[in-house]
């Protein structure tokens, strides 16, 4: 079913091909503005150190975003579209569909953060000399805390119906996640995205390796990461029953 | 238990938020290879009963039974029946991707199925939509695509929602067709619920009225045909209207649409006629007055009436 999702992206991707286009122009358009506008600002500022961890952290807020929103969105836009009885009506229990959706959904994000970084390389200029594979695995372990807090709102959905509002709000909080100081505050940690924020800026900035971090920090990464995830299922479990119980899956 | 019978509702009670009870101890069965219909007014419970035969909501009373393979079983998640519903069909997506896809979601994607498919669609005359994209199609060619993926599926019973809404009269004889076939091809039963009175009487082999979550008549083809035996003969003259002609008129049985009258003070006279040959014994009688006939209609009754007759006909009630 992975697959089949997968397969269904990529033909809305080729059916609505400019639409396609014009979403990562947009993101590119965006990331070049801040760039531009930081080193019209900061002059020599912007070190060879300071690229990199701007280029990984626009990239790991938008897939913030996106990871956030392949759960919630996937409920709502099957709502609206009248397919969630489809769906519902699958041979899968439908929280396990949605755990699916969810995983193809990160395959996508992960084939798009690494086109987005070359991007990104292009336009600033500097390579990004990285662990591709540990940056990988970190902004996967990141993504647990963003599809759980995605599986609460597709849940509210199911029950509320109209939700977006909750849905933008939560997309600027973790902007705000992505600015705030780590290194001071430690309960930025057991924020969604927060360790992860401080695992990427050790990759690009220190050349950090997998197996030059301390069990403990790691914990601090895997730990709220799962908890935000197993949360947001029970959540969506739970809002699942209620919407059943009141008939109201399909309604929008 | 009865291997004859595919499913079987028994004492089903749905109490909403606010103790709206929406389904009442309603009990229906349908047997195997049958053509069933569900009507009753706007709120009635129909797509309640529905929606708990397909899953998408739970009863707060009563059981159940969908036969799977050889035996009846209580509805779980791998007997949810399907609802043939074009609303559910991915309008963005072809008519081949979504066969694909929905395969899929109900794991029984394989090359004989894609195949039984394809087989089905081209016998429904869609093989040259095979690539296009469902929002294009016209709605009885999306009721088609639905119905085949319905009919793909392994349930024993098909579940059709007003299957002949926004279909022109060619399009309900087509679907009509494809129903008359759907026991004997495709070993199901059919459930249909609708507020086309005419489509249900020529395809339907038993009838279940519901009245506010209740099963209020349970008619067999035979009981139901006399039901739908009677027609509507309802005449309207041009103003101004003589008393002599009021008088006349309810001599021959015709009595006066008070409701319309309130509305809109139009005089509708209307008698209940129980053959062709007696409506046009009346419509000749009427035509020799001489009168300007504004409008004359000769039609099924509308459902309330029928509800409403079989309220009061306790010779029709006869649930089962």
């Amino acid at each position: 079913m992975i697959l089949e999702f997968i397969k269904k992206d990529l033909i809305m991707h080729k059916r609505y091909l400019l639409n396609s286009v014009v979403g990562i122009l947009i993101i590119m358009f965006m990331f070049a503005l801040i760039y531009l506008g930081i080193g019209s600002i900061g002059g020599n500022f912007m070190s060879e150190n300071s690229i990199p961890a701007l280029v990984v952290s626009y990239l790991t807020w938008v897939l913030a975003i996106s990871a956030f929103q392949t759960a919630a969105d996937f409920i709502i836009t099957e709502s609206i579209e009248g397919t969630i009885q489809t769906l519902y009506q699958s041979r899968f229990s439908f929280l396990g569909l949605v755990m699916r959706r969810i995983i193809s959904g990160a395959i996508s994000d992960m084939v798009l953060f690494f086109m987005l970084m070359f991007f990104c390389s292009l336009i600033t200029g500097v390579k990004l000399n990285i662990d591709i594979s540990f940056l990988a695995v970190v902004v996967l372990i990141s993504f647990g805390a963003y599809w759980g807090l995605g599986l609460v709102v597709g849940g509210l959905a199911l029950l509320f119906k109209r939700v977006s509002s909750l849905s933008q709000l939560l997309s600027f909080a973790f902007m705000g996640v992505m600015v705030l100081p780590i290194d001071k505050i430690n309960q930025v940690a057991f924020l969604p995205g927060g360790a992860g924020r401080y695992f990427l800026n050790n990759i690009v900035v220190n050349h950090a390796r997998i197996c030059q971090i301390p069990i403990y920090e790691w914990a601090y990464l895997i730990i709220p990461n799962i908890i935000y995830l197993a949360l947001g299922m029970i959540a969506f479990k739970l809002m699942l029953n209620k919407a059943v119980k009141n008939g109201t899956i399909g309604h929008f | 238990m009865n291997t004859s019978k595919v499913c079987v509702v028994n004492q089903l009670t749905k109490i909403y938020a606010h103790n709206n009870k929406v389904l009442d101890d309603l009990s229906i069965e349908i047997n195997k290879g049958e053509i069933v219909s569900i009507i009753g007014l706007n709120g009635s419970g129909k797509t309640t009963l529905f929606k708990v035969l397909s899953g998408l909501t739970t009863p707060s009373s009563g059981s159940v039974a969908i036969m799977d393979e050889t035996r009846l079983v209580s509805l779980k998640k791998k007997t949810y029946l399907l609802l043939a519903d074009n609303r559910q069909l991915y309008m963005k997506l072809t008519v081949k991707e979504n066969i694909s896809f929905c395969l899929a979601l109900r794991k029984n994607k394989t090359r004989e199925t894609m195949a039984k498919a394809y087989e089905l669609l081209s016998s429904f005359g869609l093989s040259s939509k095979m690539n296009t994209i469902v929002q294009e199609l016209s709605r009885g060619m999306q009721q088609k695509l639905s119905l085949c993926l319905a009919l793909i599926d392994p349930a024993p019973l098909l579940l059709l929602d007003e299957p002949t809404l926004g279909l022109d009269y060619l399009g309900k004889d087509e679907l009509l067709n494809i129903l008359r076939l759907v026991p004997e091809q495709f070993n199901k039963s059919v459930l249909i619920s609708s507020h086309d009175l005419d489509f249900i009487s020529k395809v339907s082999q038993r009838i279940y009225f519901i009245n506010f979550g209740k099963i209020i008549a349970a008619l067999s083809t035979c009981e139901y045909q006399e039901i739908f035996g009677i027609k509507n003969l309802i005449v309207e003259f041009k103003p101004p209207i003589k008393n002599e002609v009021i008088q006349m008129m309810s001599d021959d049985g015709f009595i006066i649409d008070e409701q319309i009258k309130a509305q809109s003070n139009e005089l509708h006279f209307v008698k209940q006629v129980e053959d062709d040959t007696e409506a046009k014994l009346c419509i000749s009688k009427i035509y020799s007055l001489g009168l300007d006939i504004k409008m004359l209609t000769y039609d099924l009754p509308p459902l309330e009436q029928l509800v409403r007759i079989l309220e009061n006909n306790t010779c029709g009630t006869k649930e089962k």
